[in-house]
């Protein structure tokens, strides 16, 4: 190596360190300078701040039940069996729903239920949030549900439930007056604010929580009994068989 | 029979004899104390506060925010001891209302936003974290090497002239003494390393060593080179040679006075940078290829004497950059008023002076370190072997001439300064002064416009073929 290539590697190493130095140094000063704090940050202060949330996340489902049909395309698509749902017929003598659970526990977000879905109505949310203090009126429970329009008196259109969408997926402080109004719009004189209550990342009441696990456990053990019923008969002819099988096996 | 070092320890143990405490026990106390004082009163906090401040830095270098940790767990727990009678709810819900009046806000707010919580936490993380040994671990090793990684850094303090009256001794060979000390470091990383059972530690421990060994080199030499041009190798007497009477002292500072000076001077800066295992140097360390390196098995408060030590050096060679090419303690604007003090007085004054050369000096390792990307171990060698040593060499030769030349025009003076005078040394007149700066910068501007036009490395192959310039 000839003298000036040794010159010329300490010069280059000179400057590529002091045009490094100069960027960090001016990150670190517009840093400091700024008059909000942590002007050019990229980091976004989470709980205090919505997170940014890209188009085409999937996140919480929702379900509209208004237009559900109770076809159960959605609970034949779940690849894991998180959604249940019942149903009655209404004076027209067509399905609607009365009672639309998914585990959020146990859903895996794939999105294959809203494919699925021949109406439209099963969605899924910006939403992703599972801890209650972080929700308007979280009351226990993990469960999607609003109530029919014909028990809250309230039919909502595409354009709303979007809008609630969006309203339960940013932070609750950042609600406008008309936001608030909007959400505000019909009270239940027992329950309170019942679109914040029902919709969304809504929650079942503690006492209608209680009778939808209730109901659950008497499914199980329904099952379960059932199971034990088959089993005790299938044993019965297991017996039957064995009894048997000494003289075929001796012919 | 006395225990002395120097006035201020007397004047601590007459004011503690004065109590009426024993004069015998009163000096001991008294010497304790100026020995201990600057390894628990200044290297302690700053060490503390300077893995706060590292955090930090590196948020801001980064386009982060850096810590965010706010006072909230004080407020909680202050309501707790003052409203234990009160239930949970209710004493969130009272710091709750605590944290949202006026003035409150305000500060916890700024408060958060430097995660100034930060330093509590972490020092109580450490403290409560388990102090663990691997199986299979040389457990003496293992445990002593933290001790000695500490005490190579607290021992170089003992030479470490704070002010005139403020420091523990100044021996004559004090430049070899802290050459020798701070190579400790080398070996209580190498045995922290070895003791681990662990790969990784032993990678990290002996990458540290062949790096510590190849940067003794240069250090040695530029330490070399400063002794040469004050003539003697007592802190002290290098910092009395550095003054320069009247307003505009800086003048007197090793830093300007020769080019071969200021060249040495970056020489050292970046070699100290390495012995420190700092970034662009931290190959002992090395968390992308070898975990944690050579403190890989260390946790709680022994991976925080590593932690101590690693910051401790770091003041220790911003405090002797200072001392050898900048005056020392010695304030740039006029000293005659600061000399002139009574002994604590002096001592508090110029200790600060120093102490804030070697914190800027400890920001402006963090600056590097959050710039510059780690050295791969051939480039640390070769930047060791290749470029360093040869510009300290040059750098030598170039100041003896410089020195025997500017001696037989001007002479050699004593240089008395305060209680101490300088070995006899050259001061360069402004002709003697200017000629080597013009020389040496001359052929540098010269060097550089060569290089750029070509010392050009050869390009890749690859690269010729698409750019279509060069040999084929």
């Amino acid at each position: 190596m000839s003298i000036l290539g040794w010159v010329r590697e300490i010069v280059d190493g000179v400057q590529s360190t002091t045009t490094g130095l100069g960027l960090t140094a001016r990150f670190i000063w517009e840093n400091v300078t700024d008059k909000k704090g942590h002007g050019n940050a990229m980091t976004i202060d989470y709980p205090v701040q919505p997170a940014h949330v890209p188009d085409g996340f999937r996140g919480h489902l929702f379900n509209d039940v208004d237009r559900c049909t109770l076809c159960k395309s959605c609970q034949r698509a779940c690849p894991i069996d998180c959604i249940s749902m019942e149903g009655e017929l209404n004076e027209n003598a067509k399905f609607r729903i009365s009672r639309y659970d998914i585990d959020l526990s146990k859903c895996i977000y794939c999105g294959l239920c809203t494919q699925a879905c021949p109406t439209d109505c099963l969605t899924m949310t910006k939403g992703y949030e599972l801890e209650p203090k972080n929700l308007v009126n979280g009351r226990g429970g993990r469960f999607l549900f609003r109530m029919r329009a014909d028990q809250t008196k309230v039919k909502l259109d595409m354009l709303e439930v979007e809008r609630l969408n969006r309203l339960t997926a940013q932070d609750p402080s950042a609600c406008t007056d008309d936001d608030r109004a909007f959400l505000s719009r019909i009270e239940d004189p027992e329950k309170g604010q019942f679109l914040f209550a029902r919709y969304g990342m809504g929650y079942y009441t503690p006492e209608e929580k209680a009778k939808v696990d209730q109901a659950r456990a008497d499914k199980k053990k329904a099952r379960e009994q059932a199971a034990a019923q088959a089993a005790q008969l299938a044993a019965e002819q297991a017996a039957q068989q064995s009894d048997k099988a000494p003289g075929t096996a001796g012919t | 029979m006395t225990f002395s070092v120097g006035p201020v320890s007397d004047s601590i143990a007459s004011w503690i004899a004065g109590l009426g405490v024993p004069a015998l026990a009163a000096q001991i106390v008294a010497v304790l104390f100026v020995c201990a004082a600057p390894v628990l009163g200044i290297v302690f906090p700053i060490a503390g506060v300077a893995q706060y401040f590292e955090r930090k830095v590196a948020g801001l270098a980064q386009r982060r925010k850096g810590p965010m940790v706010g006072a909230t767990g004080l407020v909680d727990f202050v309501f707790d001891l003052a409203l234990f009678f009160q239930p949970k709810w209710r004493r969130r819900q009272t710091a709750r209302r605590f944290e949202r009046l006026p003035v409150v806000s305000t500060v916890l707010g700024k408060v958060r936003m430097w995660g100034l919580g930060s330093i509590a936490a972490d020092g109580v993380k450490m403290f409560l974290k388990e102090d663990m040994a691997p199986a299979g671990a040389d457990k003496l090793l293992f445990h002593g090497s933290t001790y000695l990684a500490m005490t190579g850094a607290f021992l170089a303090f003992a030479v470490f002239p704070f002010s005139q009256w403020f420091h523990m001794g100044d021996p004559p060979v004090a430049a070899l003494y802290l050459g020798a000390v701070t190579g400790l470091v080398a070996v209580s990383v190498l045995k922290a390393g070895w003791s681990s059972n662990n790969k990784w530690s032993y990678f990290g421990g002996i990458r540290s060593v062949a790096m510590i060994v190849s940067y003794e080199t240069p250090i040695a030499l530029s330490i070399a080179v400063v002794c040469m041009w004050s003539g003697t190798m007592s802190l002290q007497g290098i910092i009395a040679a550095q003054y320069h009477p009247g307003w505009f002292s800086i003048a007197g500072w090793n830093l300007f006075q020769s080019p071969f000076l200021a060249l040495v001077a970056c020489v050292y800066y970046v070699a100290a940078l390495a012995e420190c295992n700092r970034a662009p140097f931290d190959l002992s360390e090395g968390e992308s290829e070898l975990v944690g390196g050579f403190h890989t098995e260390y946790s709680g408060l022994r991976w925080g004497l590593f932690f101590i030590a690693e910051y401790s050096d770091m003041i220790l060679v911003g405090g002797l950059f200072a001392t050898m090419f900048l005056g020392g303690y010695q304030s740039p604007v006029g000293e005659e008023w600061i000399v002139s003090l009574p002994p604590v007085a002096e001592a508090l004054v110029h200790t600060a002076i120093l102490v804030a050369k070697a914190v800027l000096s400890v920001g402006f390792m963090m600056w590097v370190r959050w710039t510059l990307p780690r050295f791969r171990i051939d480039q640390v060698m070769r930047l060791s072997w290749t470029k360093l040593v040869p510009l300290a060499l040059v750098s030598l030769f170039g100041l003896a001439v410089t020195q025997i030349l500017t001696a037989t025009r001007t002479g050699v003076v004593e240089i008395a300064y305060g209680r101490y005078s300088s070995a006899p040394v050259v001061r360069p007149d402004l002709f003697s002064w200017m000629v080597p700066w013009a020389v040496v910068g001359g052929a540098m501007v010269a060097l550089v416009a060569m290089a750029k036009r070509w010392g050009a490395p050869p390009e890749p192959i690859e690269m010729r073929r698409l750019t279509g310039k060069g040999a084929p």
